[in-house]
């Protein structure tokens, strides 16, 4: 419920929940596109093809060592929805890898990205690198 | 913009609440944890690895990461990182809780010693050693008793005894737990033991901010689940609590003075306390907040999360307010139903839909071994719930709690897994 609130920008804005069951990416109805002028699309496609970029150049040569791969499910409105999979998904650095690693990273090279958001189910995750665990 | 070292061990389930914290405060962070990150060779300056285990090589290793990139503060988010962040900040000449405060609150003979020293209500206790014949050890133990590890954290090993028997077989077990490598790793003290006159009452837990030495009581959480053994799993915190002011104003001065006596100063602090008619008695204080996830269920001010407080206090900056929303609210920390493999958690959309809950967050995975206290450590999740009053808070956990149905394979064996449903019904 936290994520849904997060992504539809409810009164509690809570980042990092990267444990909880999200909604799938399909559910996403961010913004309906006939409402969205060619500028903003042509910005998301430009986000969306320099992130790729930066995921098989930067970020998924360095999860692989740890059995990981991240794939952008979206951009829309220079938000970004990322899934992790393989060893991350439901792994107890999962939270570490995307708010440290990643959203730095996206950041740094593109400034103008409002939300990185993860859109992973950690729940189901069959193999994590680490569980999370303990207090 | 401030640099804040975060200590934050692989397993812990805080991250995402410190980081989410340091974002909103747009505080640079550089994460520390005890193994390297994938990111680490790419991101330098923003992982560090750190053997938490030998904090004056990690003292020395900092001290050098500093040189190109200061730090403003160190903060340690668990019983795991406590010491080696004010080992840390001592090293880095930032303003701390002392070194030996923070050491004699991980250690629960020493603060049990300090503790009564200074008239603070404690268990009567004893420390032995498993190199004691547990045999001869029970002759002279007064019971019910309680057993317990040294430095463990989440009722791991702590065990109740009521007789020579039930004594014996407790510090067997115990000492099986503390052959784990990671229980290893704490040295002399994990060949010890603690075994304590078991306190009768009701059990809370006060979330506190300790400021220029002063306590202020964050939150005081009541634990309606009786805890009377023989293993003391955490379920329902539920807060504000129900008892009558004037034992809540006990519990808050007699937490006060445990931090007093420890030397604790600055910081969040985690208190657990038994309340009968003697009064309140100190079970523990940590120099940490709460575990687990369940610092989600508490707001100040206009919406500051526990962390905020903690980061903006580590770091000097303003604390708009130390005033908890007025709502109840509460969290189950969901008991283990039984020993196995979890295959899955049935009943979720059922349980969020219960009214007053807020949100069901299943941290276990399919395949993961769930395993039961004394020797586990771990929640398969969590149930978060807000209301008017603090009855209704807890009927919407248990109701939450009732339509959730936890698909448990038997425990591991070589070849064979039989999948038995179990629908919990431990704790109605
Ligand atoms: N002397 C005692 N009398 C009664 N109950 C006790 C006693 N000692 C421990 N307990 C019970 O066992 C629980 C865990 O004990 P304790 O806090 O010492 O261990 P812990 O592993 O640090 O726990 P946690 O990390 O969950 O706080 C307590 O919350 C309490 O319910
Ligand atoms: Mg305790």
């Amino acid at each position: 419920m936290g994520l849904f609130r997060r992504w539809f920008g409810g009164t509690e804005q809570r980042s990092g929940e990267a444990v909880a069951s999200p909604a799938p990416p399909e559910t996403l109805a961010v913004s309906d596109e006939s409402v969205r002028s060619d500028g903003e699309q042509g910005e998301d496609s430009r986000l969306r093809a320099k992130i790729q970029d930066l995921l098989d150049t930067a970020i998924n040569p360095a999860v692989a060592g740890h059995g990981g791969v991240v794939s952008l499910v979206d951009v829309k409105d220079k938000m970004v929805y990322l899934q992790m999979g393989g060893g991350c998904q439901g792994c107890g650095m999962a939270d570490v890898t995307l708010k440290q690693g990643i959203e730095t990273m996206i950041r740094e090279e593109l400034p103008e990205v409002v939300e990185i958001l993860d859109v992973t189910d950690h729940a189901a995750g069959q193999n994590p690198y680490s569980a999370a665990s303990k207090k | 913009m401030p640099r804040l070292l975060l200590l934050l061990p692989t397993m812990t389930y805080r991250t995402a609440a410190f980081l989410g914290a340091a974002r909103k405060l747009g505080v640079e962070v550089v994460v520390a944890s005890e193994r390297a990150h994938v990111f680490q060779q790419a991101q330098p300056g923003r992982f560090l690895s750190l053997d938490f285990l030998y904090p004056d090589q990690a003292a020395r290793q900092v001290v050098e990461f500093m040189a190109t990139r200061p730090i403003d503060a160190v903060v340690g988010v668990d019983d795991a990182t406590t010491v080696l962040a004010a080992v840390l900040s001592n090293a880095l000449g930032l303003p701390h809780n002392a070194v030996r405060s923070t050491a004699a609150a991980r250690d629960k003979y020493r603060m049990r010693t300090l503790l009564r020293e200074d008239g603070v209500p404690v268990p009567p206790y004893a420390l032995r050693s498993f190199d004691d014949d547990p045999v001869v050890e029970a002759r002279r133990t007064a019971f019910p008793c309680v057993v317990k590890p040294l430095m463990l954290s989440a009722s791991r090993g702590v065990i109740r005894a009521n007789d020579e028997a039930q004594f014996v077989g407790a510090v067997r077990r115990l000492e099986r737990i503390l052959r784990t490598p990671e229980a290893a790793a704490d040295g002399e003290a994990a060949r010890q033991v603690l075994v304590e006159g078991f306190i009768p009452g009701r059990e809370v837990a006060l979330e506190g901010l300790l400021v220029k030495g002063d306590l202020h009581v964050l939150a005081l959480f009541d634990k309606p689940d009786p805890l009377d053994g023989p293993f003391f799993e955490e379920t329902i915190y539920v807060t504000p609590s129900r008892l009558p002011s004037t034992v809540q104003a006990e519990i808050a001065s007699c937490t006060a003075r445990a931090a007093q006596a420890l030397g604790l100063r600055d910081g969040p602090v985690h208190a657990e306390l038994r309340v009968n008619r003697h009064g309140p008695s100190v079970i523990e204080i940590a120099a940490r907040s709460i575990g687990g996830l369940c610092s989600r269920t508490l707001r100040f001010g206009t919406g500051l999360s526990l962390e905020e407080l903690i980061l903006r206090q580590a770091l000097g900056m303003e604390i708009p307010s130390l005033e908890r929303e007025c709502r109840a609210v509460g969290v189950m920390m969901i008991p283990i139903p039984r020993a196995g493999v979890l295959k899955e958690v049935r009943g979720q959309t059922e349980a969020r839909a219960v009214p007053g809950i807020d949100e069901v967050t299943i941290t276990a995975h399919p395949g993961q071994d769930l395993v039961p206290l004394p020797e586990g450590a771990s929640y398969p999740g969590f149930i978060f719930a807000r209301a008017e009053s603090p009855k209704r808070v807890e009927a919407a956990l248990r109701e939450a709690h009732r339509r959730l149905e936890f698909v448990v394979m038997a425990p591991r064996k070589p070849s064979e897994a039989v999948e038995s449903r179990c629908r919990r019904s431990r704790i109605q």
